[in-house]
């Protein structure tokens, strides 16, 4: 290397661009810059995409008021933008302000600034006392409430009436009264029109009485089954689902299912498919949703339809889901900060500015707002039903006790289990998550693995022997070994460590084989295992197959014939994975999908082809099947092109036809070939992801797991960090099993070639 | 034109029959974008409309040229790097003359077997802690070698004859000048072809820019679209014109390419 390199001119060039490049870095500190998070929220009138409208000028206003002090605004999406927040303030990066409901993760964490000393006494005063009580956690405030919603019942008052169904007088109705209209829907919706039987009745066009879904993060239509009283963790935040009240509630809706009142994959439906089912199609009576269903209900989907409290025992309410959102501080090193971000905070959520809630179907938490929604009958009346509500659990462990519950009522309304036993399953899971300690999970990353570190170390170390010991061609392949080291080996490393430890949230205790146990007994690990190799022996041989006969198709054609289909069957294989899965989802929508809508045109009825548990995995191996042969396409070609055609002439003069010299010379030459694309083709296929997360992401039930995706969801969702490295070392060592086998064949192959 | 016999009819019906499943979805998405959205929304669908429409909405909203100028950037800058790195490290492995040098060969070898799932949960770990998360650069560090590139094209290289190094070393040329002139210059084919196989596999994917990149403003394409399509009222016009626009630039990379990507996988396959 030239020695005088850093000498002379160019090293004081280089010591001049390095301070400009440090100028910026010390010229920060004289304003202050606070970092807001926010999702889209309405339109106001007039605009037509840009849901940040309202958010930016209100932080202009506030820039206005406050000078030196500059807000940047991040703008998330709705889907996974709390998971994704979730991930980003774990991993250190979070804002001065978000959005949502009590981050009761967070809190845990410590990680969240108190109210308290900012709230004022006409602050508290102001609010609804239910508003400051969702942001409590022992006796501390943790958040500026903004606006209050929640899930009620909606009702088709057109089917209603020409069923000659009862509404409820003043929206309350007892759970026989509501069971009474239901089954009056349900005999008019059977009944065939005029005289002849041989047209189809409303039901067998899609219409039906009462449409639920069960999903996770979806509270919407618990009251269903609470009608008796019962729920799923009770006062002293212990299970009771076990208990006989909230079996009642099962065991009615199971009865509303035989009697054909609800659908009986009810199951595996999504909120999607009951809006558009009960809200663009007007096939379904009776279907709960949120606030946001009154606003879509008024402007873009008008219908006659009342909103009512959801059925109850007589003299009994039967509360609906409350969500009450608001803003959250982060704490911060700098108390100035904290102080500005609160001022921003409260700023954003006063009285007058909750007013533009009314753009929003929302309702506001202080009484300084006024009422918002003066004379419009479908919001007063979700006050009312509102104003009864109550809260989900206030617990940091309730997103996975929900999956863990949403996934038992999934099962049991399938029929694959009586409730008893699915809600018995159920508390073994919810006592085990109740049990683990709580504790700190940024502590966790902090920690890095010893053993790692010593790969590191011993990788830099023989870097720079490369590096110093002069020879080039060493020197050249530095850049890439480290780039492989520290994104590969490094973290490969790591991840034997994290997999052999107790890893959970909060735990980070000595060595153990439990993560192992735990996913092997783990219902749903097993479910995602079954899947996963059903799908690459379905998959696979599908594949190869395909290529091998659409590579010998082409291989007899001549010319432009050729190109082009070599061509139209590769290409579809340059899409990725995700746009093609779009398409096939869309394809399999219950309600608006060309599967459904071919078979309906052709009469028969439409089926669940995503929501029922039984077909749902099928749809997922079909578009696999569909997949481009491209890649295998081409590699039979070439080793096509390696056949002599002495072969074939040979054969020809036997008087062959060309299936037999298919069949008899084609395929035995190309057993090697065969065997490779089947090999390579199964270590793909066990790591199938795209398409489950975004067909159905795991769901209806865990009817669709697959491995990856268990990874995938037990790190980034349930943050059981050990758990998911287990799971993803055993793929591996499959991987690994396959790869073995795959190098034995293949050599075999090179000796039997030469 | 040649006249088909019966039997090659046979084998254009087949072949034209198999594309319905293959290619059909993709030709189905392209015809939905150009619907509107209302005639989608009409029960039962319409789509006897032609229109922008989507189109015209997608791009207002301003994200969707955001998220392919994300994709774009990531492909390329792994694209070059790549390419410079492992023709770097090929060159190292195939004319160097160190000790070691097949065992760490095979070590790199062996990386090519750790599936992507099972080191992303430890590299999020720690690429949080040095605070590159939710950047570009969390897509592009980790991608900037692979060792399936080195591996290919180190093949390549073996087969270049060593007289044409030693010649130029006889001239007085250094092993950096030997690379930079002959070495990478005889490459070209195979450098081309795994450039434009990277380009591909980058610009498509998925879980790994689906966990690092969290705001709205540094998605690729692929993540952009997947939120897209989660959103509580569906609009499958909007979703099936964005796929459209994440579909084309790849269908373009093809056309353009396709000598080089047909032949490419052929020689990856005579291997």
């Amino acid at each position: 290397m030239n020695v005088s390199f850093f000498c002379g001119i160019r090293r004081r060039m280089f010591l001049l661009i390095l301070s400009m490049l440090m100028l910026p870095i010390a010229g920060i500190s004289a304003e202050m810059t606070l970092k807001i998070w926010d999702f889209p929220r309405w339109l106001e009138p007039g605009e037509k995409v840009d849901r940040f409208v309202w958010m930016t000028r209100k932080l202009t206003e506030f820039e206005q008021q406050n000078p030196g002090v500059k807000v940047e605004l991040t703008k998330l999406t709705w889907s996974r933008g709390q998971e994704k927040l979730k991930i980003a303030a774990l991993g250190g990066n979070y804002p001065d302000i978000a959005p949502g409901t009590i981050p009761l993760l967070f809190i845990k964490e410590n990680m969240i600034a108190p109210i308290d000393e900012y709230l004022s006494e006409e602050d508290r005063a102001d609010y609804f006392p239910a508003a400051l009580d969702a942001f409590r956690v022992k006796g501390k405030v943790y958040g500026w409430p903004w606006y209050m919603g929640g899930q009620m019942l909606f009702v088709n008052n057109d089917l209603f009436a020409s069923a000659g169904a009862q509404l409820p007088v003043d929206g309350r109705w007892t759970i026989d009264e509501f069971t009474a209209a239901m089954q009056q829907i349900k005999n008019f919706l059977s009944q065939r029109s005029g005289d002849s039987p041989a047209l189809p009745s409303l039901t067998d066009q899609g219409y039906y009485p009462l449409g639920l879904y069960f999903q996770k993060n979806e509270t919407a239509n618990f009251p269903f089954l609470m009608g008796f009283g019962g729920d799923f963790i009770d006062k002293e935040g212990k299970f009771a689902g076990n208990r006989a009240e909230l079996h009642q509630g099962f065991k009615w809706l199971l009865e509303l299912q035989k009697n054909g009142i609800i659908p009986s994959d009810s199951g595996g439906r999504t909120s999607n498919d009951i809006w558009t089912a009960f809200g663009r199609e007007h096939r379904i009576a009776a279907g709960a949703f949120g606030l946001w269903g009154i606003q879509a209900l008024t402007e873009k989907f008008p219908m006659n339809f009342s909103v009512v409290h959801f059925p109850a025992q007589p003299g009994q309410i039967n509360p609906a889901f409350l969500a009450i959102s608001g803003l959250y501080v982060f704490r911060n090193e700098d108390p100035e900060r904290v102080k500005m971000a609160m001022k921003l905070a409260r700023f954003l959520t006063i009285g007058e500015n909750q007013r533009s809630l009314v753009h929003y179907a929302q309702f506001p938490t202080r009484n300084s707002a006024g009422n918002i929604y003066e004379g419009r009958l479908h919001m007063s009346n979700a006050l009312a039903i509102l104003r009864e509500g109550r809260a989900v659990f206030n617990d940091s462990r309730w997103p996975q006790i929900d999956e863990e519950i949403e996934y038992r009522i999934q099962e049991t309304l399938m029929g694959k289990e009586p409730v008893e036993t699915a809600m018995q399953k159920a508390g073994l899971m919810v006592d085990r998550i109740l049990e683990a300690e709580s504790g700190s999970i940024k502590d966790d990353i902090s920690k890095g693995s010893l053993f790692g570190r010593i790969v590191l170390i011993l990788a830099i170390l023989s870097l720079f022997f490369a590096l110093f010991s002069g020879q080039a061609h060493l020197i050249m392949i530095v850049p890439a070994i480290s780039i492989i080291g520290i994104f590969l080996f490094y973290p490969l490393a790591d991840a034997f460590i994290i997999a052999f430890r107790n890893y959970r949230i909060g735990e980070v205790g000595g060595f153990t084989l439990q993560n192992f146990t735990q996913a092997l007994s783990d219902p749903k690990f097993v479910k995602a295992c079954y899947n996963t190799v059903l799908y690459s022996v379905v998959v696979v041989p599908a594949n190869t197959l395909t290529a091998l006969i659409v590579a010998s198709l082409i291989y007899s054609l001549h010319g432009k014939a050729k190109s082009f289909f070599k061509g139209a069957y590769y290409l579809p294989g340059v899409a990725s994975v995700v746009v093609l899965t779009m398409v096939w989802r869309w394809i399999f929508n219950t309600e608006v999908g060309l599967a459904n809508t071919m078979l309906r045109w052709l009469h028969l009825s439409p089926m669940g082809w995503l929501s029922d548990p039984g077909i749902a995995f099928w749809s997922v191996i079909a578009t696999g099947v569909f997949k481009s042969p491209g890649g295998s396409m081409l590699i039979y070609l070439a080793s096509m092109a390696n056949i002599p055609d002495s072969l074939y002439e040979s054969a020809e003069l036997e008087g062959a036809t060309s299936f037999e010299k298919w069949w008899h010379i084609t395929v035995p030459l190309l057993r090697g070939t065969t065997s490779f694309l089947l090999i390579t083709g199964a270590i793909a296929s066990l790591q199938v992801f795209a398409q489950v997360m975004m067909l159905t992401d795991g769901g209806p039930g865990i009817s669709t797991e697959v491995v990856v995706h268990r990874v995938y969801t037990s790190a980034f969702r349930d943050f059981d960090f050990g758990l998911s490295a287990a799971m993803a070392l055993l793929l591996f060592a499959t991987i690994l099993i396959i790869t073995i086998i795959q190098r034995r064949l293949t050599n075999h192959e090179v000796e039997y070639l030469g | 034109m040649k006249k088909y016999n019966s039997a090659e009819k046979a084998a254009l019906f087949v072949l034209v029959l198999g594309l319905v499943p293959t290619a059909g979805p993709l030709i189905w998405m392209i015809f939905t974008a150009f619907v509107s959205s209302d005639a989608l929304s009409a029960s039962p669908p319409r789509y006897d409309s032609f229109s922008l429409e989507n189109f015209q909405v997608l791009l207002s909203a301003g994200n969707i040229l955001r998220w392919s100028v994300n994709s774009f950037l990531i492909a390329a800058a792994v694209t070059i790097s790549q390419t410079i790195f492992n023709s770097l490290a090929a060159f190292g492995f195939s004319a160097g003359r160190f000790r070691g040098r097949e065992k760490l060969f095979w070590v790199l070898l062996a990386a090519m077997m750790v599936p992507g799932q099972i080191v992303m949960l430890p590299m999020f770990l720690f690429m949080s802690k040095w605070n590159l998360i939710d950047s570009l650069w969390a897509v592009i560090l980790p991608a900037m070698a692979a060792p399936f590139g080195i591996y290919m094209v180190r093949q390549y290289m073996d087969s270049i004859p060593p007289s044409l190094a030693q010649a130029a070393m006889m001239d007085g040329a250094s092993d950096f000048q030997i690379f930079r002139h002959i070495y990478f210059p005889l490459s070209m084919p195979i450098l081309a072809t795994s450039g434009i196989f990277i380009f591909i596999s980058e610009w498509n994917s998925f879980l790994w820019p689906l966990v690092t990149l969290n705001t709205e403003k540094f998605y690729t394409l692929t993540v952009g679209l997947s939120t897209l399509q989660d959103q509580q009222l569906m609009d499958f016009g909007l979703l099936m014109a964005g796929a459209t626009l994440a579909a084309i630039p790849m269908v373009l990379v093809f056309l353009f390419f396709s000598r080089y990507m047909l032949e490419g996988m052929r020689q990856g396959a005579v291997k």
